[in-house]
């Protein structure tokens, strides 16, 4: 990929994920992994920095006789994602605007 | 590799680059990481995560702890690993282990003592002489240079692993790390490029005044362009693993003393021979018109990228058991044949297990 995901980026796609329901690393790394060129020792600090800052709590479940850590999120990690969401739409607009292929541009 | 031997792996290698606390966070993270996934998804995740050195490579430069390339790639190269940083890999070799190399000498003889093999000369060209750096402690001593191309490898060393590597970035390189005492004797590898031809080969005749036995990581690296075809591999490692990487050559050799073995996808037109005396050999990929893996006390797997018509083999091990596509044939199998592959497996204790595409 020839852009560079920065750190709020990164906290977003986390957070929309998580937003959709609890996940474990595994599948989450997995979801994200699907949509973008992104991987799991980029994903594992993203996770640190959220559960750090509030966004994220954690807790183990048990299945099949081992410990799962699922992630979920917290309201402040719903409130920073509207956040960057918004923030987003604005960007992608303006990046937009700028790269159409518009002769008369 | 299983999960912990991979977490080991990588646990020795983020040791070199990153601090205690964060990597034990870091471990935590992967150990989570393969917990979540589930035993029955232990190989997916091995083959997802990649290298357990390069991994950790990614991993300190993700967190500002080595200068890393700026330039977004899959993974770092092989050379990048070794140059920006030391060994940490090699040191996976137990130290017990080297006590043991006078041991791995005898059963090899003089294929290690003097394990050098004159080749053909394609260029005339000044000899470019390298040689490992010496300071005690000081684990990342090592040379690493860009060559003009060779046509030949000869790697004959006493002790330490051997990677062959080719990738579409990689130029044509090699990287000698690393030095070892063992019974107050240093040892030193030294590289030479003549005449197209590279060689790396061991010292061991200085003496040290201690009588200390220890090591520094030893780890031979060398890097092909992707799409090159060589004259010959030939590769011969006292004590130490072997890795071959996508390289292509007319003629490949490898025997290692106590190591394993693992070709992967390297291809070889006309003869790949590949033999560990303790150790597991792994072979994936095509087959050359004639392919020879040997093990004398670990296991043989063959992963054949053509079909079982098309090759006619010769498997036996003496107290294991042969495998083909997953059908039992007790001690040894013969299928004769006028056919484009030759295979021929030997194990004396371990068993065979070859797969061939469907």
């Amino acid at each position: 990929m020839a852009f560079a995901m920065g750190t709020p980026l990164l906290d977003a796609c986390v957070l929309a994920v998580l937003s959709r329901g609890d996940a474990y690393g595994y599948v989450l790394t997995q979801q994200v992994k699907a949509r973008l060129d992104i991987s799991e020792s980029t994903l594992y600090p993203v996770l640190r920095r959220l559960e750090r800052d509030g966004c994220l709590t954690v807790y183990d479940q048990s299945f099949q006789g081992r410990n799962r850590r699922y992630y979920a999120i917290t309201d402040i990690g719903r409130t920073v994602l509207n956040k960057r969401r918004g923030e987003w739409a604005v960007f992608r607009d303006g990046l937009e605007e700028l790269l159409k292929e518009d002769a008369h541009g | 590799m299983d999960r912990n031997a991979y977490l080991n792996r990588l646990s020795s290698n983020l040791a070199r680059w990153v601090p205690e606390q964060e990597r034990r966070d870091i471990l935590r993270w992967y150990e989570e990481y393969f917990n979540d996934a589930g035993p029955e998804r232990e190989r997916d995740v091995i083959n997802e995560l990649g290298d357990p050195a390069a991994l950790a490579w990614r991993l300190a430069v993700e967190r500002g702890y080595v200068e890393g390339d700026n330039e977004p790639r899959r993974g770092p190269k092989l050379w990048q690993i070794i140059t920006g940083a030391a060994i940490v890999v090699a040191l996976s070799i137990p130290i017990m282990l080297f006590t043991q190399l006078a041991t791995a000498r005898s059963i090899l003889g003089n294929a290690v003592t003097h394990a050098q093999t004159e080749v053909v000369a394609r260029q005339t060209e000044p000899p470019l002489i390298g040689q490992t750096v010496f300071e005690e402690n000081l684990p990342d001593s090592g040379v690493y240079a860009e060559l003009e191309p060779f046509t030949v490898i000869d790697v004959g060393i006493p002790l330490g692993d051997v990677t062959v590597v080719a990738d579409v970035n990689d130029p044509y390189s090699v990287g000698v790390f690393g030095d070892y005492y063992v019974a107050g004797r240093r040892y030193e590898l030294t590289w030479s490029m003549e005449n197209g031809r590279l060689r790396v080969w061991g010292n061991s005749e200085k003496q040290s005044s201690s009588a200390d036995t220890d090591s520094h990581g030893v780890q031979v690296v060398i890097t092909v362009p992707e799409g090159e075809t060589l004259e010959q591999i030939q590769v011969t490692t006292g004590l130490g693993d072997v890795n071959l990487v996508n390289v292509v050559a007319n003629e490949i050799t490898v025997e290692t003393g106590g190591g394993d073995v693992v070709s992967s996808w390297a291809y070889a037109w006309k003869k790949l021979c590949l033999t560990s005396r303790l150790g597991d050999v792994t072979l994936e990929g095509a087959l050359a018109e004639k392919t020879e893996v040997t093990s004398g006390l670990g296991n043989v797997t063959v992963y054949a990228a053509c079909a079982e018509d098309d090759c006619a083999y010769d498997l036996s091990t003496g107290l294991g058991d042969v495998w083909v596509n997953d059908r039992y044939c007790g001690k040894n199998v013969e299928k004769k044949g006028n056919l484009p592959y030759e295979l021929e497996a030997t194990s004396g204790l371990g068993d065979i297990y070859v797969g061939f595409d469907d």
